[in-house]
Order: C-alpha cells, then sequence, then structure tokens
C-alpha cells in the first residue's frame, strides 16, 4: 500500500459525503441559529448560577465582618468566609469570560490547551479544593450564623465549638481518602491531554 | 424567505465544504448519533465565528480549525447531549452505510478505523494532510512549525501504512 493510494481511500469520502451527508438547509433557515446553545453551555449556565448564589451571601458576610472587626473571634471566620466567596465569584467570572470568549478558529494546540488547563483547574477546584474546605467553611458559617441570627456566642459553648472543628477536621482525610476513592476522571484526562499537546509541540 | 447576506455567506459556505465537515465528523465519531451532534456543534460554531473570518486566510483553513478544535472539545466533553441542539435537531443528517455501500467502500472504513485510533492531534493532522494541505497550511490550523508538521506527518504515514498491509494481509 503506497501512500497515493491511503489519499485516493480517503477522497472516496468525497463521494459518500455527497451521498450520506444532508445538511437541511430549509430548517436551517427557518431557525434562529443564534439561539442555539454550544457544548460549553452547560458549564457556563453552572458558572451564572454558582456566581449568583455566592454574591447573595457576600453582603451579609461583609456586613457581619465589618460589625465586628474589632473582636478577632468573629473578624476571623468572617474573613476565611468572605474570601472563600470572594475566591469563588472571581473564579466563575473568570470561567464565564473564558468560555464565552474562547476563538475556535485559533490554532488547535494553542485552544485545546485553554481548553484543557481550563477543564483540569476548574475539576481540581470543584472535586478537590472545595471538599476540603467544606468543613472550614461550616465551621466559620455556624459561628457566624449562631452569632447574628439568634445571637448565641458559640464561643460561650466550648464543648460545641471543639465538638465542630474536631468533625470537620476529621472529615478533611475522610474527604481525601473519598476523593482517592474515586479519582475523578475529567482531571486525569485533562491532565494527560495536556501532556499529549506538550509531547505533540515539541520538535523531535 | 429573504435571507440576509450573511446568511447567504454562510449557507454557501456549508454547501461548499460540507465534504471537510463530514470527515472529521467520521473520524473522530463512532456512532451515527454522535456524528450527527458533531455536525450540529461545528454548525453552530462556524455560524459564531463568521463576523471574524479574517479574508487572509484560505476559506477551507478557517473551517478546519473550527471544525478541529470543535472536534477535540466535543470529544473531551462529557456534555454531549441532545438537548443542547434542540433547535437544530434537523439540520443535519448522516446515514449510516448500506450494507452494499460497506462492502464497497471496506478499505475507506479501515482508513477511517485507524485514524480513529490515533491520539487526538495526531489524527487532526493526518486528516489535514490526507486531505492534501500543504505543510504550511497544517503548522497554520495546529499552531506547530512546519519541521514538526513534516517530522510527525512522516512518522505517522508509515505507521498507517504498515497498519493497512496487515491488514489486507490478513
Amino acid at each position: 500500500m503506497e501512500l497515493q493510494e491511503l489519499k485516493d481511500i480517503w477522497n472516496q469520502s468525497d463521494q459518500q459525503a455527497e451521498r450520506q451527508f444532508r445538511i437541511n438547509f430549509d430548517s436551517l433557515k427557518k431557525i434562529s441559529i443564534e439561539k442555539a446553545k454550544s457544548i460549553l453551555w452547560p458549564l457556563q449556565f453552572n458558572a451564572i448560577v454558582e456566581t449568583l448564589v455566592n454574591a447573595l451571601f457576600l453582603p451579609p458576610v461583609l456586613r457581619f465582618l465589618v460589625g465586628y472587626s474589632s473582636q478577632p473571634k468573629f473578624l476571623i471566620p468572617a474573613l476565611l468566609l468572605a474570601l472563600m466567596l470572594l475566591f469563588t465569584i472571581a473564579w466563575n467570572i473568570y470561567s464565564i469570560v473564558l468560555l464565552a470568549t474562547i476563538d475556535y478558529q485559533s490554532p488547535i494546540v494553542q485552544t485545546q490547551k485553554k481548553l484543557s488547563n481550563f477543564n483540569y483547574r476548574n475539576s481540581f477546584r470543584q472535586q478537590r479544593l472545595l471538599y476540603i474546605l467544606y468543613p472550614v467553611a461550616q465551621s466559620c458559617f455556624l459561628i457566624m450564623f449562631c452569632k447574628a441570627v439568634p445571637g448565641i456566642d458559640l464561643y460561650d459553648h466550648p464543648q460545641f465549638l471543639v465538638l465542630q472543628f474536631v468533625i470537620g477536621f476529621v472529615l478533611v482525610p475522610v474527604m481525601i481518602w473519598i476523593i482517592k476513592l474515586s479519582p475523578d476522571k475529567t482531571i486525569a484526562g485533562a491532565l494527560s491531554f495536556l501532556n499529549d499537546i506538550k509531547r505533540f509541540e515539541k520538535e523531535d | 424567505m429573504n435571507l440576509q447576506p450573511d446568511e447567504e455567506r454562510f449557507i454557501l459556505i456549508l454547501q461548499e465544504k460540507k465534504k471537510i465537515i463530514y470527515k472529521i465528523c467520521n473520524s473522530y465519531c463512532r456512532s451515527v448519533e454522535d456524528r450527527k451532534d458533531l455536525a450540529q456543534e461545528i454548525i453552530i460554531q462556524l455560524w459564531k465565528s463568521l463576523h471574524k473570518y479574517n479574508e487572509q486566510y484560505q476559506l477551507s483553513t478557517w473551517v478546519y480549525a473550527i471544525a478541529l478544535n470543535v472536534a477535540m472539545a466535543f470529544h473531551r466533553s462529557k456534555k454531549r447531549k441532545r438537548e443542547v441542539f434542540a433547535g437544530l435537531e434537523i439540520v443535519v443528517a448522516i446515514m449510516d452505510d448500506t450494507t452494499e455501500e460497506r462492502e464497497q467502500e471496506e478499505n475507506l472504513q479501515l482508513l477511517y478505523k485507524f485514524i480513529n485510533e490515533l491520539e487526538e492531534l495526531n489524527k487532526a493532522l493526518m486528516i489535514l494532510y490526507l486531505d492534501n494541505n500543504s505543510y504550511k497550511e497544517i503548522s497554520l490550523v495546529l499552531g506547530i512549525t512546519e519541521t514538526n508538521v513534516a517530522t510527525k506527518i512522516n512518522r505517522i504515514k508509515q505507521k498507517l501504512k504498515q497498519q493497512f498491509n496487515n491488514a489486507l494481509k490478513s
């Protein structure tokens, strides 16, 4: 089999396309293709919802932070929670902008690297970072919520607080163990594809 | 129905370049349903990128870049559900081969099979090469140097030839 023969075989696709591939131009004219959503839309939608939810929580947390700025025992949990919320909002805004500006006409290596880096970081944040930070966020939230709503100072109930922290920190290795038990395929896939791209770019 | 100039131009582009879309869909997807979904996604992205088309590039280079980028993103996306394309349900029809056609085009199916087994970026490289694009055009679409294109093509085509010869012998 010579190379030209391979090309000839490949060129049979053109006749096959004529027979088998029909684009319904009538329906294309009738429907509004502008409204069609891309495969990346679910990711964008999630990022928009997450931004809105976090933005809702941010003002009361900031108000609490300012109100108790002279009391470190309340200031520190409020500060931690505010930072987590701000990080999530910032990440999601970055995701929305990045996904909206993906330029498919750019060179393939460049576009795929951008997409894979995003997939890797997004999955890492969702599948690892948030699980690990969850116990800390939960304790901070309880301290703030109990003080702000029913007016209870959880530091006056050290047993509950210690229990809360212990449960929280016991959960961290449990979360890590669960993550290791079911490794996220998106993270592994994105990393392996990034390595493929690196190899592909390298001149042999 | 009166079409806007952009829509008319878009339909002309699709008519002229649909073979590229077809070959990329066949190379990246095995099932007919996936091929239809991918074709629709490529059409959506071509339309959305039309206003950014840079006339200094050849039309086919532009179509290849978008179609291959979308094919790779589609391939890697877990969310390739049909509901995403609700409004475009009947735009594309890719018929499955009839038995008779399958027999006639056994070699073509074999070639698609071998191309399908290549790594994603090598697959893109080989599609561009088999479609008679120059090394310069291939390097432009992929974003690697011409020397790199030449080296890689040489290695992959040897592999393909070998696979083909083995298959024909057996």
